[in-house]
């Protein structure tokens, strides 16, 4: 994880060092009623409290960090609590949490845990709206409720600069459609598109997404390869993509002959980066999205 | 003029070339441009994945066309086909695995796999109903309780690692989406190397239309024969849903369509049965297409095939059931029950006694939260035990439900295969219940269990008003029942295919993962329990009436009709109060029965209370090792009571046979 970390993202080290120094300053003295035993079952709400410099103490899924999110790193002390939708309640009734968070999709195991903690439900993919302005709020609200309400403010102002620099190291870019790609298998892939996560971030560096038709709420549409055809001429990038459904595709003269892939050879494969994250998510898709433009244009 | 199947064919090939012509007129020109030095993205569009699309949904369908129609004439069971043998389920279930563990795996290395897992699934089928002599009410039962049980492997295989989750479903509900011809040259390949032994096999596989004994008097040996063609229909399917998935129900429709159209000789409908699958899927697969011009939502045919096929086959049901009927009255009604009843409280006793210690284990042995055993520590019982008491009690609660209804269910259709899983019940639960998550986008547990039991009481109400007409006979419920699942699985694999991340939070239901009992609902459930088993055994006397058979029933006074209506409403009510509690497919009311059984208790009040406790039993059991095994991670309860039941069940059929 420190290897996507720091090698994708130069000029964010300043940022990061900040990040994980941050939990020592922390230890010095969390104000008396604040929780401070907090699980949480989500990726999203667990990145802004490391963000903030407040780890949760347990999350679910936990062992899978490394694999879908990366970013920011997770301390290694923090304790897994089984799958998000199945959590272990005993476990976690043993822990003593004083507050769990929860969204919407993992909101089945709201009754089992309001009984041993006060549940908050935080949601980012829901219905109306899009994604990131939900993150921003979110941020916002563990700051206010973890009493960190200046480090939240400070890191969402912070954002804004990121974005704006962001926005002008896309400009040579703004011409050119963006196609974002997670694969499923040879013939089928996702494509990101409004209202999402990785549509929000285009909309932040103005950028144009080569997809143009509407996603639900989880921001992607499921296609057969052979829509991709409607994107016309993009850049293509792709989060996902098992090296066999490279092989396969790569022998497929309907994906050879689609302009992305013509013009431009195989389409570039971004590190890990969370699909359905927050907002340290949104900021490291921006960066991989303009480190693979850069990159491509070089 | 053609007549019958010849007319059919004549049709339904003239439909498709019309709404072929009228899809593909606006785009053929770009045919017969030169491949120009420019690039043309409509014309590569059309060239390598409309045309190659077209010929794979000709392939396909004619592929389970003929696997169909080989089957329910080799089989002489009119409601035989991939489908209903869980042919396709094993198939499904093996390339999912792989796909899991082995994503590289392509070209022959897949229909390996494809045909070892449908040709494992063909073979537990025929296991399971050689003790009722292949009766094909029973071929169908099993074939569908080897479906059930690959589904819930097979979701619990995305649970484990849910990336892949969308890639499997939309596998799973065949997407015909192409982007070159190879996939269509390798599966014609594989299809022609076959048509030469189907040819073959035709011809002798008509004789049987002469009846078994004819055709051995002809020096036909049957049974090879039998194995010969049922081969030959796996190698068809495996091969089919390797390349693009499961696509349901073409194999069963055709060869019916074509045997209500009036074909004569088995060799007329074989080539009949293969063209009506291939027009069959065209079709569809023209009507999907043009449906996704209109609608940005990803629609995969096969899915499409399952929704459509699923009312087809209710609609054909009454009218093959003749055979079917006379069938089901030379099937083995368990008459040796009556004979061999021992009456007797002590089993229940012992039963019970294991019960209790079962569920002192479940409450007592944990595992810390560094994964040590331990026993439940005085410091923990106020802060673990007021979560694990209601969920262990639901789980007592639910076992004894389930047990009962499967008991019940198997004495009322004098069926030894039929349990809750297999009446749809289960299925409306779940299907309300994903209703109730895709609508409402936030679900609780309380809407969540109303909705199910909701589901549960409709589907009933179908199935009650379905079989109206055959005087509640049991098989035709049955049946209806197996449609009715197979069309809320459809509806609820249109809904997955698309990859909504809520088909997790069904999927982790299904498979019982998401075990949450609250201390309120345990207790009214375990109220609803006790007045369940009382009612059983208010009704129980009929039971054992009707082991003497329908006729004689009727002739010492029982209300034949109220007492079917009733025990069917009994048993659908305890599925519904269980359903939320566990996931729909457990398999208890299954195994349970079957279990208690093959240990010889067959006096029906003694059989009844056996099988609750026995149930009960397994649940308690499957949820402790569910929660503790892989701790800090949870199982699907459901899962583990599956995959710890039927072995045990296999064994002990295998041990005893009839």
């Amino acid at each position: 994880m420190q290897r996507n970390g720091h090698a994708v993202l130069p000029h964010r080290r300043a940022v990061l060092g900040g990040l994980l120094a941050a939990p020592f300053v922390m230890r010095s003295g969390p104000a008396l009623a604040r929780p401070s035993r907090i699980a949480s079952l989500d990726y999203a709400l667990a990145q802004h409290m490391l963000v903030l410099g407040s780890p949760p103490m347990a999350l679910a899924d936990a062992h899978e960090w490394d694999k879908w999110v990366a970013e920011p790193p997770l301390p290694a002390d923090i304790i897994d609590l089984g799958t998000s939708l199945s959590p272990n309640i005993e476990l976690l009734a043993a822990l003593r949490p004083d507050l769990v968070l929860t969204t919407d999709f993992v909101g089945m195991a709201e009754p089992q845990i309001s009984r041993m903690a006060p549940v908050e439900r935080l949601t980012i993919y829901s219905d109306g709206g899009t994604p990131l302005p939900k993150a921003f709020e979110t941020v916002r609200r563990l700051g206010t409720i973890l009493g960190l309400e200046e480090r939240a403010e400070a890191y969402l102002a912070e954002t804004e600069s990121f974005f704006a620099a962001c926005a002008e190291r896309a400009r040579p870019f703004r011409e050119k459609p963006i196609l974002l790609l997670s694969f499923l298998d040879p013939r089928h892939a996702r494509v990101y598109a409004r209202p999402g996560m990785q549509q929000d971030v285009l909309d932040r560096l103005g950028l144009q997404n080569a997809w143009t038709g509407e996603g639900f709420y989880w921001g992607f549409a499921t296609v057969g390869l052979e829509e991709l055809a409607k994107a016309g001429d993009a850049v293509a990038m792709a989060d996902y993509m098992p090296p066999d459904i490279k092989a396969t595709l790569e022998q497929s003269p309907l994906w050879l002959s689609l302009p992305f892939r013509r013009n431009r050879g195989p389409i570039p494969v971004l590190p890990t980066v969370a699909a359905f994250g927050g907002v340290p998510a949104a900021r490291r898709w921006a960066t991989l999205i303009l480190d693979a433009l850069e990159r491509q244009a070089a | 003029m053609p007549r019958g199947a010849g007319r059919l064919v004549l049709v339904m090939g003239l439909l498709a070339l019309a709404l072929g012509a009228y899809f593909l007129a606006p785009r053929l020109p770009l045919l017969m441009q030169p491949p120009t030095e420019g690039y043309d993205p409509a014309r590569m569009v059309l060239v390598y994945a409309t045309l190659p699309r077209l010929v794979m949904a000709v392939l396909c369908g004619a592929a389970l066309g003929a696997s169909g129609a080989l089957l329910q004439q080799a089989l002489r069971n009119p409601l035989a086909s991939p489908t209903t043998l869980g042919i396709d389920a094993g198939a499904r279930l093996a390339l999912g695995a792989v796909t899991l563990f082995y994503p590289a795996l392509f070209g022959w290395g897949r229909d390996v796999v494809a045909l070892a897992g449908s040709g494992v699934a063909a073979a537990l089928v025929f296991g399971l109903s050689r003790r009722q002599d292949f009766s094909p009410v029973a071929l169908i039962l099993s074939g569908l309780l080897v479906s059930l049980y690959c589904g819930a492997l097979a979701a619990a295989l995305t649970l484990v690692e849910s990336r892949y989750l969308a890639s499997l479903f939309v596998w799973g509900s065949g997407s015909l989406s192409q982007q070159s011809w190879t996939p269509t040259f390798d599966l014609a390949i594989r299809l022609a190397v076959l048509v030469v032994p189907i040819a073959l096999l035709a011809r002798p596989l008509s004789l049987l239309d002469l009846g078994e004994d004819a055709a051995r008097g002809l020096g036909l040996n049957v049974a090879y024969l039998r194995l010969g063609a049922v081969a030959l229909a796996v190698l068809l399917a495996a091969f089919t849903a390797s390349s693009v998935g499961v696509i349901g129900f073409v194999g069963l429709v055709a060869p019916i369509l074509v045997r209500l159209a009036g074909a004569r000789s088995f060799g007329r409908s074989l080539a009949a049965a293969t063209a009506v699958g291939a027009l069959l899927l065209l079709l569809t697969d023209l009507l999907v297409q043009m449906a996704a011009g209109l609608s940005a939502d990803f629609l995969p045919t096969g899915a499409v095939t399952a929704l459509l096929g699923s009312p087809i086959l209710l609609w054909l049901l009454p009218r093959v059931t003749v055979r079917l009927r006379k069938e089901a009255a030379a099937m083995p009604a368990m008459r040796s029950y009556a004979l061999a009843m021992r009456r007797g409280v002590l089993p229940v006793f012992i039963i019970g006694a294991l019960l209790i210690v079962l569920t002192l284990i479940a409450l007592a042995v944990e595992r810390a939260p560094n994964a040590e055993w331990q026993l439940l520590s005085a410091a923990d019982v106020s802060h673990i035990l007021p979560f694990r008491w209601p969920r262990v009690l639901a789980a007592v609660g639910a076992g004894l439900l389930l047990g009962s209804a499967g008991f019940l269910l198997q004495r009322l259709t004098g069926n030894e295969m039929a349990s809750p899983e297999i009446l749809g019940v289960s299925s409306g639960a779940t299907f309300a219940m994903a209703v109730a998550l895709f609508v409402s986008g936030v679900p609780s547990l309380a809407t969540v269990t109303a909705s199910a039991a909701l589901g549960a009481a409709l589907v009933l109400g179908l199935i009650l008003f379905l079989s109206r007409r055959s005087g509640f006979q049991p098989e035709r419920m049955l049946l209806a029942g197996i449609a009715l699942s197979a069309l809320l699985d459809a509806v609820i694999g249109v809904l997955s295919a698309a990859g909504d991340p809520r088909a997790l939070q069904l999927l982790s239901w299904l498979t019982g993962a998401g075990f949450a009992a609250e201390p309120m609902s345990t207790l009214v459930s375990l109220a609803l329990v006790a007045l369940g088993i009382i009612a059983a055994l208010c009704l129980v006397r009929w039971l054992d009436i009707f082991q003497l058979g329908a006729v004689t029933a009727q002739e010492l006074g029982v209300p034949l009709g109220l007492a079917r209506v009733l025990l069917l409403a009994l048993v659908a009510g305890t599925t519904a109060v269980a359903t939320p509690l566990v996931g729909p497919l457990t398999f208890v009311g299954f195994i349970a029965p079957n279990l208690v059984r093959l240990l010889g208790l067959r006096h029906s009040g003694t059989a009844l209370l056996s099988s609750a406790l026995t149930g009960a039993a397994i649940l308690v059991t499957a949820d402790w090792v569910a929660r503790t095994v892989a701790f800090p991670f949870q199982l699907p309860t459901g899962l583990v009571a599956s995959l710890v039941g039927a072995p045990l069940l296999l064994w002990l059929l295998q041990r005893r046979p009839a």
